[in-house]
């Protein structure tokens, strides 16, 4: 006989095991995104940066990569009433900024070019075309990885599409509820950086870019954290950071060449001794193999982590180098990188070169026994009468190995010139700002336009010299010395430095440094213009 | 007693008009309603409960570096988040009020006005407008990207794209963010007076702009580009407001402008200015600036054309009647702190320097107004600078320094010395500048907190 409260009691107990059971299923399934969000991390490896997740309700996805990992994301929704809802959920979990929510779609992403490590979009309910990855392409920085979720039977012919734009570093693979590609975009090339000022060893103030070309867009600017006087601050660019002194206030700050955020800074005290001026930086930076080395007002040179900014060794400057405030001077007594290590011409006898990350110090033979001199091919270039003054100076070209001048060229106070390779020019500052000459033939190709208050050397990239002067940058073609584009920027008397693409340059308006990126290097690989 | 000079009728006529018109906001006295207290831009609170040593009262947290002044009105505490989100929280416990989603960081100061809605403005293009008790949307008003001007020169080719993108990434810690293809910035402080407000935009390397909303309806009036052709408008454009004094705006620009508010034409009769010069370079100005109730504005130049030339900045006094130059003096180096604003209580102007390269001139410093005579000063002993903007009440004068140590002077009321007496360390950098209301130091810093110090118990 059945108790009578049994009935009673027996259908609590089975809700209970119902709620206990349904309870714990909960608990052993996933939430919705965080398979894939490791599937996501796991394949793409990114672990730091700025993320850009789209695709309908694709937020939560968001959420759970950065529980995941270390990134900043960014999720767009399509409508208003899916971005407040987004919104709503986010800062319920306490993350939103680090997580935000953003109206729009493929075709209307509003972020800056080149802003992200990494890209998460949802393509399983779009038809096969370009615009997609054009988006991609325009947003992802290089060395980024893109994760394409698409529909498991058209990933092949996304992966043609992909193949036919430029963009064969992509690899399919399956997903729980659907197929990937993942598109690795290459790397910025370590041939293509700015390690030191002028550029490289023999101070050529080129880079080897042919794709560099105007126009350009500003990609990011970033305000210089103190009022420092702007003169003579150059952002170098090496090793995947932007380095630039604020010298007068003892700073010098890393910042992401993409994005502009600011990774480290690396402060000093005044030193008592620093001088009435106080000038802490006394060089230019140049890096080398991760890190940073800077000459101090103190006779020494501290190197400097460029991952983290901390000092890794800190060497006297030898005595015999008549040591000045940054010189303006090209190719003389700054710091320069010569076969993955610093180096410093002493004079015409002696150079001094350091390893960057242990600071051992050898003492060699210059690479050539000329002061101030440039070299190109083997060509060398050398000033007769080099002083400290602005007279005009007198420039004598050999060739490498000879001691018979091929040919002489006066230019105005002070050397500075770049040369084109590729394009067989040399750009020399003149009276009436900048001339050229033909290499190979001596040629004067041009000369002009005037441009007032121009200073510093032109920089050379791709056909064109970028020169700083009053109020703009200006673009010329160095064989014809057409003026093909004008950048307008409050000037500093500091040429600008092109490295991987990107053209770096200080503008005197709040001190801001402006980075601006060649259209190519935002345009898919099949449809650049030549 | 300082003796005006007789305005021309012009002027007089339109500032009679602009008297009757504009009703002064006068801040009640716990109140910090707009960027440095009140649309003179003074900088000094009239909060009486102020001493020191304080203690951390609370803090409230958010996602992202706080790069604003609060603002405070009837106990609120009112100011933006690089986290996108704008906040209201109680000036007594720190509690959320309500919060507001926006798409761009939001690093310009708000102001709250006499008709309960709190404005401000946002890196995604749009100036807000929401109602300070529950944070409901008002309006948002886009702000007009306005092309560049035309390059002055034929021989120029220009490209097929704008030159100057219409995103950049920005700040004191350059940290990029979201990118609006149609707008401009907007981080300068808003100034809510008149039932208008008003905004300045740009972006570098392009020209600077200043707008007028209607306050009601959010209704674009004006725009008033740059009063000068060249590149030197950005810094304006972005970082500096205008001020308002007896009913005419002032914008502090390569000139300084004085505008018709609901018009934004310039006052006829205004005259030319003649002496604003550094040397014999360029110059323009290079920050805000503080108007006494007499119209003595306070002002910084620098020469900026002419990098090499060494001319140091200076800092000037501008008699707002006659744009006249009552005197200019040099400051200790060739460019004052650029994201200051000085401070003017009655005879006394007090700033800080940047550059600072002897004891004569140091870090921090108090002038006579009237007769530009070095009255104190603070010299920094590690050479950190002071950071933001000053604010002062009764006679505690509060800095704070870029690593985040905020100091508070005792002012003399004679001599005006700089006496410090105390400071406290917030471990965090600061790229923001501090108010004063209800007795409380508010401040807020990169590790994304708000600050509020209050006395503490017991001392």
């Amino acid at each position: 006989m059945t108790h009578p409260h049994r009935r009673r009691i027996r259908y609590p107990i089975s809700l209970l095991l119902v709620v206990a059971v349904a309870a714990g299923l909960c608990l052993s399934v996933p939430a919705f995104g965080q398979v894939e969000a490791e599937q996501i991390l796991a394949a793409c490896k990114i672990e730091r940066g700025n993320c850009l997740v789209t695709g309908p309700g694709r937020t939560r996805l968001a959420a759970e990569l950065h529980k995941h990992g270390n990134l900043r994301l960014y999720a767009v929704e399509p409508d208003d009433a899916s971005v407040q809802a987004a919104r709503r959920h986010v800062d319920a979990l306490g993350i939103y900024g680090k997580v935000t929510v953003h109206e729009g779609d493929l075709g209307r992403l509003r972020f800056a070019p080149l802003y992200f490590h990494m890209l998460v979009f949802d393509l399983t309910a779009r038809r096969v075309t370009e615009e997609a990855l054009v988006n991609m392409y325009r947003l992802l920085r290089p060395g980024g990885k893109a994760f394409l979720l698409v529909a498991p039977d058209k990933a092949k012919d996304w992966r043609k599409l992909m193949t036919s734009l430029g963009l064969a570093q992509c690899d399919i693979s399956q997903m729980p509820d659907g197929g990937c590609i993942v598109y690795s975009r290459p790397g910025p090339d370590p041939t293509q950086d700015w390690r030191a000022w002028f550029g490289g060893p023999f101070h050529q103030c080129a880079t080897h870019c042919p794709e560099f070309k105007p126009p350009l867009v500003e990609i990011w600017s970033a305000r210089m954290t103190t009022s420092a006087r702007h003169n003579w601050v150059v952002p170098i660019i090496g090793d995947g950071v932007v380095v630039y002194h604020e010298w007068q206030f003892g700073y010098i700050n890393g910042h992401d060449p993409y994005t502009g955020e600011l990774l480290w800074t690396h402060a000093s005290s005044f030193p008592d001794n620093a001088g009435v001026h106080k000038r802490l930086w006394m060089s230019v930076p140049a890096i080398a193999g991760g890190t940073t080395l800077v000459a101090t007002s103190l006779e020494e040179l501290t190197c400097i982590d460029l991952k983290t900014g901390k000092t890794l060794w800190v060497k006297p400057i030898p005595a015999d180098i008549d040591w000045d405030q940054v010189p303006g001077a090209q190719s003389l007594r700054h710091l320069a990188v010569h076969d993955g290590k610093y180096y410093l011409l002493v004079n015409k006898e002696r150079a001094v070169y350091w390893d960057p990350k242990t600071g051992g110090e050898t003492s060699t033979k210059p690479l050539l026994p000329y002061r101030a001199y440039t070299k190109v091919d083997n060509y060398i270039f050398y000033p007769e009468n080099w002083d400290y003054s602005h007279r005009p100076m007198t420039w004598t070209v050999k060739a490498e190995g000879s001691d018979e001048a091929l040919y002489t060229f006066r230019s105005s106070g002070r050397p500075r010139f770049c040369i084109a390779e590729d394009q067989r020019a040399l750009l020399y500052m003149a009276w009436d700002g900048y001339s050229a000459l033909d290499l190979d033939t001596q040629e004067h190709l041009w000369g002009g336009p005037v441009m007032p208050y121009s200073c510093g050397s032109a920089t050379y990239a791709g056909g064109y010299a970028f020169a700083t002067a009053s109020g703009a940058t200006y673009c010329m073609d160095v064989r014809t010395g057409r003026i093909a584009w004008l950048i307008r920027n409050s000037n500093s008397c500091v040429p600008p430095s092109i490295a991987n693409g990107i053209l770096y340059t200080m503008s005197n308006n709040s001190l801001r440094l402006r980075a601006m990126a060649s259209r190519n290097l935002l345009t898919l690989p099949g449809r650049r213009s030549k | 007693m300082r003796q005006l000079r007789a305005p021309n009728k012009h002027l007089l006529a339109v500032l009679l008009a602009a008297a009757v018109l504009a009703v002064p906001a006068l801040a009640a006295a716990d109140d910090w309603p707009m960027f440095q207290h009140d649309e003179r831009h003074t900088g000094v609170s009239q909060d009486s409960k102020i001493s020191v040593p304080m203690g951390q009262a609370w803090t409230f947290a958010t996602n992202g570096p706080i790069r604003v002044q609060p603002v405070v009105k009837d106990g609120v505490v009112y100011f933006g988040s690089c986290d996108q989100k704008f906040y209201a929280v109680s000036a007594a416990t720190g509690e959320l009020r309500w919060r507001y989603f926006t798409d761009g960081e939001v690093m310009s100061t708000a102001a709250v006005g006499d008709d309960g809605a709190v404005y401000f403005g946002c890196d995604d293009g749009y100036v807000y407008a929401l109602d300070a008790k529950s944070g409901e949307l008002k309006w948002k008003s886009p702000v007009r990207r306005t092309p560049p001007p035309p390059v002055p020169a034929s021989r120029y080719i220009k490209s097929e794209q704008p030159l100057i993108p219409p995103w950049s990434a920005d700040g004191p810690m350059a940290i990029a963010g979201f990118a609006k293809l149609t707008h401009q910035v907007v981080r300068s402080p808003v100034l809510v007076a008149g039932g208008m407000v008003f905004v300045g935009t740009g972006l570098p390397g392009s020209w600077g702009h200043l707008h007028g909303f209607d306050a009601k309806t959010g209704r674009l009036c004006w725009t008033r580009p740059s009063s000068v052709q060249g590149t030197y408008r950005v810094f304006g454009g972005v970082e500096n407001g205008p001020v308002m004094y007896r009913g005419t705006l002032f914008w502090p620009e390569y000139l300084i402008e004085a505008l018709d508010p609901y018009s934004g034409r310039a006052v006829p009769g205004w005259p030319e200015p003649l002496l604003y010069r550094v040397g014999s370079g360029a110059f323009s100005f290079s920050s805000q600036i503080a108007v006494s109730p007499e119209g003595l504005a306070v002002a910084f130049v620098y020469a900026r054309h002419y990098p090499h030339s060494g001319h140091p900045a200076k800092w000037q006094v501008v008699d707002l009647f006659d744009n006249s130059i009552r005197f200019a003096e040099r400051m200790g180096g060739t460019r004052p702190q650029l994201e200051q604003s000085p401070i003017v209580n009655g005879s006394k102007i007090y700033f800080v320097l940047m550059e600072a390269k002897t004891k004569s001139h140091p870090a921090l410093a108090c002038y006579d107004l009237l007769t530009g005579k070095w009255l104190a000063g603070f010299d920094q002993p590690d050479g950190r600078p002071f950071n933001g903007c000053l604010a002062l009440a009764g006679e505690t004068l509060f800095g704070v320094t870029q690593d985040g140590i905020i100091y508070a002077f005792k002012v003399g009321a004679a001599g005006g010395e700089l006496e410090k007496i105390w400071t406290h360390d917030l471990k965090t950098a600061v790229f923001a500048s501090g108010a004063i209301a209800g007795g409380t130091y508010f401040i807020g810093a990169e590790d994304g907190k708000l600050y509020a110090l209050l006395k503490e118990s017991g001392k």
